[in-house]
């Protein structure tokens, strides 16, 4: 493990209003480490990369992205220079209807990075090559499939060449027969290096994936350790009743398993 | 026997076969009370002796698709001919009606005399050919000055609130005056002020009470659209690293203005009428122009050949309106969510 942390949250705490949606949340992921958040619906997980990457405002806490602070003081112009440094993957894939595959993957490094339309095209045609998408350069967003779409998404957030990429629930809205080609790309960011924290629903995934799994209920971080520890011996009560209604959601009771948790 | 014989005694027979079996199964069921078990099963399956529709090949389907949705349907082409008797009996009444009032002859006379259409055609064209230049020059402004104010009505920065509250108070101001007050206000008091180097003419200044009126409308046609373009799309702009500015400017607004294309042609069409209003203050376009030719002759055909220059020009510009409107909704329908 290097000395700086590629992500690092100390203490953050976040709310709606008057919801409390963190409390007191502390990570460290280390460069290139693979990180797994699961939990039930509310729990927070897809707040905490929201929060990451700024989208939404933190309470209190701060956030380091390496090594740099990025919350508070870090200002309007800090925050876009964070994200640039920072990919996120939406569960809705949010590609831009307005442009073609290829516009949406070389917006961005044009008009922030700095690049020629020709050099970014180059780029953004190797990444479609590389993924298997080279076809649908031309095509606009609704003419690809759900499957397709987040592959275009996650190349998208990759062609800014970010150290981290955040993805939130991304095979959540997908059929099911897409989501394998999106998994397998995951793999792929893996392979190459990326630091990755993914919240997913995909517990088998998050095993052959994940690096660390770390388990969130109620906004709190209720338990954390490598994917054999969380799935197989998770020690909590919580994580127990968690990881036994995902891998047999039938024998799950309605009154222990309420779709949205509150905070106490 | 062609496709549509076929399919038409296909649909007759399995009809017939169905109420027989009906009519078949009510007495049954008169005679000997509620169906056994067995006879239950032989209601599931398919009835015997009733013929489907014809398996068509592929020739034959695509032969039906090229006809016409009235053509294909009895019920529609029924619709079509009740639509059209009915619009004829009603146009019949009122004919006969107004021709049958007292006032009818001198009506005629005055309103719908064809020698007066002929004759004040010309000067009422003229006056016409002015309005048409006014619309086709001013739309353009319109269009820029609405998006610059919409612009404005979205700056963030803390530094631009001056800017906010201007373009806010604008357009509450101007979509809340009459156009004709602000025509006649610039128009009458603006000359009336003879400052060096400002136009006195009546028509520059009618033209941009015009544009001040027409802006306020289309500003808030722009924002309108603005802010139905979803937030996770600016989430998205707002991850890439993308500013407030370079988000509105790359991501939002070329999605927002596609969206209001239509309503924008309306706003245009409605500019295109307001170009009267600068006869109030003057300049001789089409309606001022019938007005004098009636001054001068006492017949009032002159103000039905403006009306008619008018209608020829906004309704095509209202059909091709709703036929963007409805393609905008197919789009959206087929679209799905963003």
């Amino acid at each position: 493990m290097s000395a700086v942390a590629a992500v690092s949250i100390r203490n953050l705490s976040q709310a709606y209003g008057e919801n409390l949606t963190l409390k007191n949340v502390s990570l460290e992921v280390a460069p290139h480490e693979v990180i797994a958040l699961i939990g039930p619906s509310g729990c927070g997980k897809s707040t905490l990369l929201r929060t990451i990457n700024l989208l939404e405002d933190s309470l209190a806490g701060e956030i380091l992205v390496h090594g740099e602070p990025v919350t508070g003081e870090a200002g309007r112009g800090g925050r876009d220079r964070v994200r640039r440094r920072v990919g996120m993957v939406f569960q809705q894939f949010n590609l831009f209807p307005h442009l073609t595959v290829l516009q949406n993957i070389t917006l961005a490094p044009r008009k922030l990075g700095g690049l020629s339309k020709a050099a970014a095209e180059t780029k953004a045609r190797a990444l479609l090559a590389r993924f298997g998408l080279a076809e649908k350069a031309n095509e606009y967003p609704d003419r690809l499939s759900g499957g397709q779409q987040q592959r275009v998404a996650i190349l998208r957030a990759l062609a800014t060449e970010p150290e981290v990429i955040l993805l939130d629930e991304v095979t959540s809205a997908l059929d099911p027969e897409t989501v394998g080609e999106v998994l397998a790309l995951i793999r792929e960011l893996r392979d190459l290096g990326l630091t990755l924290i993914l919240a997913t629903h995909e517990l088998q995934f998050a095993r052959t994936i994940a690096d660390r799994i770390v388990f969130l209920s109620g906004g709190e971080i209720v338990e954390q350790g490598t994917p054999a520890q969380i799935l197989d011996h998770p020690t909590h009560p919580r994580t127990r009743q968690f990881v036994a209604s995902m891998i047999h959601p039938e024998q799950a009771s309605i009154a222990e398993n309420s779709p949205k948790e509150a905070i106490g | 026997m062609s496709i549509d014989d076929r399919v038409a005694a296909q649909a007759e027979q399995s009809d017939q076969a169905a109420q027989a079996e009906q009519s078949d199964h009510g007495a049954r069921t008169a005679q000997t009370g509620p169906p056994t078990p067995t006879e239950q099963e032989a209601q599931a399956a398919p009835p015997v002796g009733r013929p489907g529709p014809p398996k068509l090949s592929d020739a034959e389907l695509r032969a039906l698709l090229v006809r016409p949705v009235w053509w294909r349907r009895a019920d529609v082409r029924r619709s079509a001919l009740i639509a059209t008797v009915s619009t004829l009996a009603l146009l019949a009444v009122l004919g006969f009606g107004l021709s049958s009032s007292a006032g009818w002859e001198s009506f005629r006379a005055a309103f719908l005399s064809p020698e007066h259409f002929v004759l004040s055609f010309p000067k009422v064209w003229d006056g016409f050919l002015l309005n048409v230049t006014l619309f086709i020059i001013l739309e353009p402004i319109v269009l820029l000055v609405g998006l610059g104010l919409a612009l404005l009505r979205n700056l963030s920065s803390p530094v631009f609130f001056p800017l906010r509250a201007f373009a806010i108070g604008y357009i509450d101001l101007f979509r809340g005056l009459p156009a004709i007050l602000v025509i006649l206000m610039l128009g009458m008091g603006i000359p009336a002020l003879r400052i060096e180097g400002l136009s006195s003419s009546p028509l520059f200044w009618g033209a941009v009470g015009c544009v001040l009126t027409s802006a306020a409308y289309t500003a808030e046609t722009y924002r309108a659209g603005i802010e139905s373009i979803h937030p996770s799309q600016r989430a998205a702009a707002r991850a890439l690293g993308f500013g407030h500015g370079r988000t509105l400017w790359y991501i939002v607004l070329p999605q927002a203005v596609r969206r209001v294309v239509p309503p924008l042609m309306s706003g245009f069409i409605a500019l295109q009428k307001e170009t009267a209003l600068i006869s109030v203050i003057g300049p001789m376009e089409a309606s001022r122009a019938a007005q004098a030719y009636s001054a001068t002759t006492f017949n009032f055909t002159s103000y039905l050949v403006a009306a008619v220059l008018f209608v020829s020009i906004t309704i095509p510009l209202t059909r091709l309106t709703d036929h963007l409107l409805r393609r905008a909704q197919l789009r959206r329908g087929m679209g799905g969510a963003v």
